[in-house]
């Protein structure tokens, strides 16, 4: 028997107490990883992951205990070891704790890995890459491990050391990570092939000047050679994680044609007339003012869309050149390109949440010195762009059953649960995939690269889910393999339409593709270009877009003649997705008329699909209510507060009187129509409701407009509380300043000399309380004039309640 | 018969503090060297610097021919260590322990080890961290002598040893070189046992070599000296070979270190002719201790 054979039967009897302990860990923690708990088993499934976590935990203590256990019984530091004075090789004794570790935390968790993977059957072609992921992490982690045992002499002095490695590892760590995180949010961070590579290439580092420490160590015993290697591998992972540019991954190829690319046309659609900061956390960093907008596309592929990816704009004005380049950031999880989408899923008519999110582009980033300089100013704008291209492809349309399944690649998502609800359905979407640094898919991405949509082919609808593209609950993570629950509501709630069982019975669950096509780079230019728009603190993202820019769109709308209910809802959708991406509306926009033109015989639809902050569907329907729908709007008046406006109009209160005053009790953002249709009662009864909802009410100057001549009503008191409450929230309370004013309460004075000398205040504020101030006292001026006349005068100011004026005295 | 252990200007720094400071050190083959000195001398460093567990500063040693620095398992095949402050395998069983140490000798021997075992009545069912100081020490020692070293190396061997063991010991030893040829090097405190077991004996003080010699004839060297002086008659200034001289009263004393042929005659002359000298042979102990005050004296 060899000597290597005979230390490693050695160790292996002296510990395989802990063994017996560390073998059953891994084999529980492939277990949880590889049981999939049903999608309605919530405690299944927290006992699951929980057990996932613990062990995951319990195998890095178990591998910090028997790891320097088996080094420390052969040591490398001290004078009095057993070992040194008999006749064993060091390099043998090497050689048998590498074989003793590789087995028992590389060879054994690979294999437990592999079992875990075959269950979850990952395809063959990314076991390989998961396996060598796994290998390379153990052995990294175990060489560390390996490494902090050879420098000391017993298990105290390996957790000192191991100790002082983390906490400053872990220090510096959250610098850096703190340093990364500020360069993604200025959208200048490192893309994941530098990632990757930076991960690669400190751990391959790590490796060798590891293993180079522990030879070292068994070769000549020079514990300070040893702590230099490990002070050189410290710094230089640092430096490599956190500064080294190596590419190492090849950059992903796409499949975008040369003469489809060449024709993609890019032009400037809106901008937002808000300059926000651009978000910096570095205190010796001039402040960065941004401007964003959208950057519009032309002849994108079938069902594409584009996103810029990184913008260097310039614009050249008053003899002056400002601009800088950076990247975006990536965009959120729950980004949906609607048009395209739409696009892609027709002839099916798409049905959006109500919620949207935003997404916009930096248009041009510069120097706050510079802004000033230029603000307001024209002159020749410039920006080069990299552009993504992407296409929504329908991958897959599964029936809406439980246990329907879509696998591509190592890709696999299978419906675990669907839960009727009255309009809608919630389904359970359990997502599978595994990404393996060896194999990443490091394709750009815009938004999650699966998403889903609820259709009836029947009914030609599709909805898309709540909270775009759903949350995702229960994720877990074991060795590469990510497993998830995606939790998909689909309501029809508030929206057009009706989601109810007989739809759902019909239904199908379309998932669509997120493919990125390649990258395009174009320049674009503008020679009359100006920063318009006020200065706003923070960062804005939402863009200005108006019914103007939706014009084309709107006139491909059209109203069949003599429209079925079915054709009417169509035809509202349509337009409802086409508003919903403005910021902006009007009166006179085209909407209100389309919409009127539905015809007063399918009020009922417009009502029905009113629920949300539809500015258009309300407007219509003001147009179109008339004394014949009496009973109609009454029935729907609770639901929909907006309907108030008709029963001032057509004089309905007293039939809506019960309704009326619920509402008084409970909400607080009721319409003025509302408050109107109550104050008519005159009745001394309503005014305890009145007051508590002055009190409590986010419009107290509307609210206090409509009751504020009732015969009778005492507001002294609701008047004080409503200021007091409204103290809490910022708008609010310049709300209620003018409020405030009108029963002398000094401190809205002081509120307004704060709020004008605070950049943070939106200027269109500054007007009203300007005059509000000047209304009050006979006093105008700049705002920092005003502000000292209120600090010289204000223990001095006595309020005239016949006036309403505070006088100095 | 050469040399199994000879050092050359060997010299051990800590932090630039002197250990062994430029010892010349020659051990026969077959010889049983005892290394003595008082604590903090360099008596451990010097064997750990021999047995390669330490690094020289300068110098060199050679043990079995082999630079120290060179010493490997071929060396350590035929080296028996045995050191008081040795980190045992406390897990193990004496029956483990064996298991353990045997594969690595191929001069193991199983019958000798059974002897030893018997002799040292070592239980088989208690881990060694679990054993008494001697018990642990007999243990060591087992391991160390059942592949029938070419040299042992001992540091600090009897602590722990009840009598008994120690007197099997030691005569075991003196059996096994002599019939052997085995080479012995010992440092110990424990000098009445050393007296019985050494041909040899080095002392070394503040990591200098002071005396290395054969035993006997250092016993002819070294002699208690008392004078009583006449009356009123003063001792003479001391000579050099003597060393911790004493007066009290009219007696006056020291430790001779040359003696030899002539030395009594030498003496007597030294002193006044009325003047009483009488001539005592020294343990090595008492010469132990006389060069140890010797050299503390002139520090």
């Amino acid at each position: 028997m060899s000597l290597v054979k005979h230390i490693f039967m050695k160790d292996l009897r002296r510990l395989r107490l802990f063994l017996c302990f560390w073998i059953p860990v891994v084999l529980i923690a492939t277990v949880a990883a590889s049981i999939q708990a049903p999608a309605n088993d919530f405690a299944l499934q927290t006992t699951l992951k929980v057990t996932t976590v613990l062990t995951a935990v319990l195998q890095v203590i178990m591998m910090a205990l028997i790891i320097p256990l088996l080094m420390h019984s052969e040591p490398l530091v001290g004078t009095t070891a057993f070992w040194l004075t008999r006749p064993l090789k060091k390099s043998d004794v090497m050689k048998a704790k590498f074989v003793f570790a590789g087995v028992v935390f590389v060879l054994i968790p690979m294999l437990i890995q592999l079992i875990m993977l075959l269950a979850h059957q990952v395809p063959l072609g990314y076991i390989a890459p998961a396996l060598a992921e796994r290998a390379l992490n153990q052995a990294s982690f175990t060489l560390l491990l390996i490494g902090f045992s050879v420098l000391t002499r017993n298990f105290g002095f390996f957790a000192l050391v191991a100790g002082i490695y983390i906490a400053v590892g872990l220090i510096l760590a959250v610098v850096v990570q703190i340093f990364q995180q500020l360069q993604a949010f200025e959208g200048s961070g490192a893309g994941i092939i530098t990632t990757d590579s930076r991960m690669l290439l400190s751990t391959l580092v790590g490796l060798l000047l590891f293993s180079a420490m522990i030879f070292v160590q068994y070769r000549y015993r020079k514990i300070s050679w040893a702590y230099s290697l490990l002070t050189l591998e410290f710094l230089l992972s640092l430096w490599i994680t956190s500064f080294s540019d190596i590419a190492f991954f090849p950059k992903p190829t796409g499949t975008l044609a040369a003469e489809d690319a060449k024709r993609i046309e890019i032009a400037l659609g809106n901008r937002n007339t808000n300059i926000s900061d651009s978000f910096s956390m570095r205190p010796n960093k001039e402040k960065r003012k941004e401007l964003r907008g959208n950057f519009r596309y032309e002849n994108l592929p079938e069902n594409g869309f584009a996103k810029a990816r990184k913008v260097h704009a310039t614009l050249e004005a008053d003899g002056l050149e400002v601009g800088e380049g950076s990247g975006d950031g990536s965009l959120s999880s729950h980004f949906m390109a609607k048009e395209a989408l739409a696009e892609t899923l027709a002839p099916l008519e798409a049905v959006f949440a109500d919620r949207h999110i935003y997404h916009s582009d930096r248009l041009l980033k510069m120097k706050e010195s510079e802004y000033i300089a230029l603000k307001g100013k024209s002159g020749r704008y410039s920006a080069e762009l990299e552009i993504d291209v992407f296409r929504y492809t329908i991958a897959a349309t599964l029936p809406l059953q439980v246990d329907e399944n879509f696998r591509q690649g190592p890709y696999n998502a299978s419906i675990a649960s669907i839960l009727r609800e009255t309009q809608g359905c919630t389904v359970i979407v359990r997502e599978r995939d595994i990404n393996p640094l060896f194999k990443r898919d490091r394709r750009p991405t815009a938004g999650p690269r699966w998403s889903f949509a609820l259709a009836n082919k029947k009914k030609g609808e599709a909805y898309l889910p709540e909270r775009d593209n759903g949350q995702q609950i229960f994720q877990t993570e074991s060795s590469g393999l990510s497993t998830a629950n995606k939790l998909l509501r689909f309501s029809s709630v508030d929206k057009f339409g009706t989601l109810d069982g007989a739809w759902l019975d019909d239904a199908e669950l379309i998932i669509i593709e997120t493919e990125w096509l390649g990258e395009i780079q174009r320049t674009y230019t503008e020679d009359v270009f100006s920063i318009k728009g006020s200065n706003q603190g923070g960062p804005a993202i939402i863009p200005n877009t108006k019914a103007k820019d939706n014009i084309e769109k709107l006139a491909a709308i059209e109203l069949p003649d003599d429209p079925s209910r079915a054709d009417v809802k169509t035809y509202i959708q349509k337009i409802q997705n086409i508003s919903a991406t403005q910021s902006s509306f009007g009166t006179r926009d085209p909407q209100v008329g389309m919409l009127t033109d539905i015809g007063a015989e399918h009020l009922d639809l417009l009502i029905e699909a009113s629920g949300g902050r539809d500015y258009y569907l309300r407007r219509a329907i003001e147009n179109l209510a008339a004394e014949e729908h009496k009973e109609l709007i009454l029935a729907h008046l609770g639901e929909h507060f907006h309907l108030a406006k008709s029963v001032v109009k057509f004089g309905w209160q007293e039939e809506a009187r019960k309704t009326l005053l619920d509402g008084l009790k409970y909400s607080e953002d009721l319409p003025k129509s509302w408050l109107q249709s109550v104050a008519r009662f005159q009745d001394p009864e309503t005014y305890p409701l009145l007051t508590d909802y002055l009190i409590r009410a986010r419009h107290r100057d509307d609210a206090y407009d409509e009751i504020k001549d009732l015969p009778g009503i005492e507001l002294d008191e609701a008047v004080a509380k409503a200021w007091k409450n409204a103290q809490y929230d910022g708008w609010e309370r310049l709300n209620t300043i003018p409020l405030a004013l009108q029963f002398g309460h000094k401190d809205a004075l002081s509120a307004i000399t704060i709020a004008l000398n605070d950049e943070s205040t939106h200027s269109s504020w500054n007007n009203k309380l300007r005059k509000s101030f000047s209304q009050h006292t006979g006093i105008s001026g700049s705002d920092e004039e005003l502000r000292i006349w209120y600090l010289a005068n204000k223990d001095r100011l006595r309020f005239n309640p016949e006036t309403k004026m505070f006088v100095v005295k | 018969m050469g040399n199994v252990i000879q050092t050359n200007g060997l010299t051990k720094k800590f932090r630039g503090k002197v250990a062994v400071d430029n010892l010349q050190l020659e051990v026969a083959e077959g010889s049983i060297y005892a290394f003595l000195g008082p604590n903090g001398a360099g008596k451990t460093t010097t064997i750990k610097l021999l047995m390669n567990i330490l690094f020289p500063t300068s110098g060199t040693a050679d043990v079995l021919g082999v630079p120290s620095s060179k010493i490997g398992p071929e060396q350590f095949q035929q080296i028996g260590y045995v050191s008081e402050n040795q980190k045992i395998p406390g897990w193990m069983t004496v029956p483990q322990l064996i298991n353990y140490c045997k594969p690595m000798y191929p001069t193991w021997d199983d019958d000798f080890c059974k002897r030893l075992l018997t002799q040292f009545d070592l239980p088989n069912d208690v881990k060694l961290k679990s054993m008494s100081r001697g018990m642990k020490v007999k243990a060591m020692l087992l391991s160390s002598l059942a592949f029938r070293p070419r040299l042992l190396v001992l540091d600090e061997p009897f602590s722990g040893l009840d009598p008994l063991v120690r007197d099997e010991f030691i005569r075991g030893i003196l059996e096994l070189t002599e019939t052997e040829g085995w080479s012995v090097f010992i440092s110990s405190h424990d000098i009445d046992e050393v007296e019985r077991l050494a041909d040899w004996v080095g002392f070394i003080d503040k990591g200098s070599l002071r005396v290395s010699e054969n035993k006997e004839s250092l016993q002819e060297r070294f002699r208690q000296i008392e004078v009583t002086l006449p009356e009123g008659a003063a001792a003479p200034a001391a000579a050099q070979e003597w060393i911790v001289p004493e007066q009290a009263g009219h007696r006056y004393r020291f430790v001779e270190t040359r003696y030899g042929d002539g030395s009594n005659e030498r003496l007597q002359a030294a002193f006044s002719a009325d003047a009483t000298v009488e001539t005592q042979t020294l343990s090595l102990r008492e010469i132990y201790l006389a060069l140890a005050r010797h050299y503390k004296g002139e520090a």
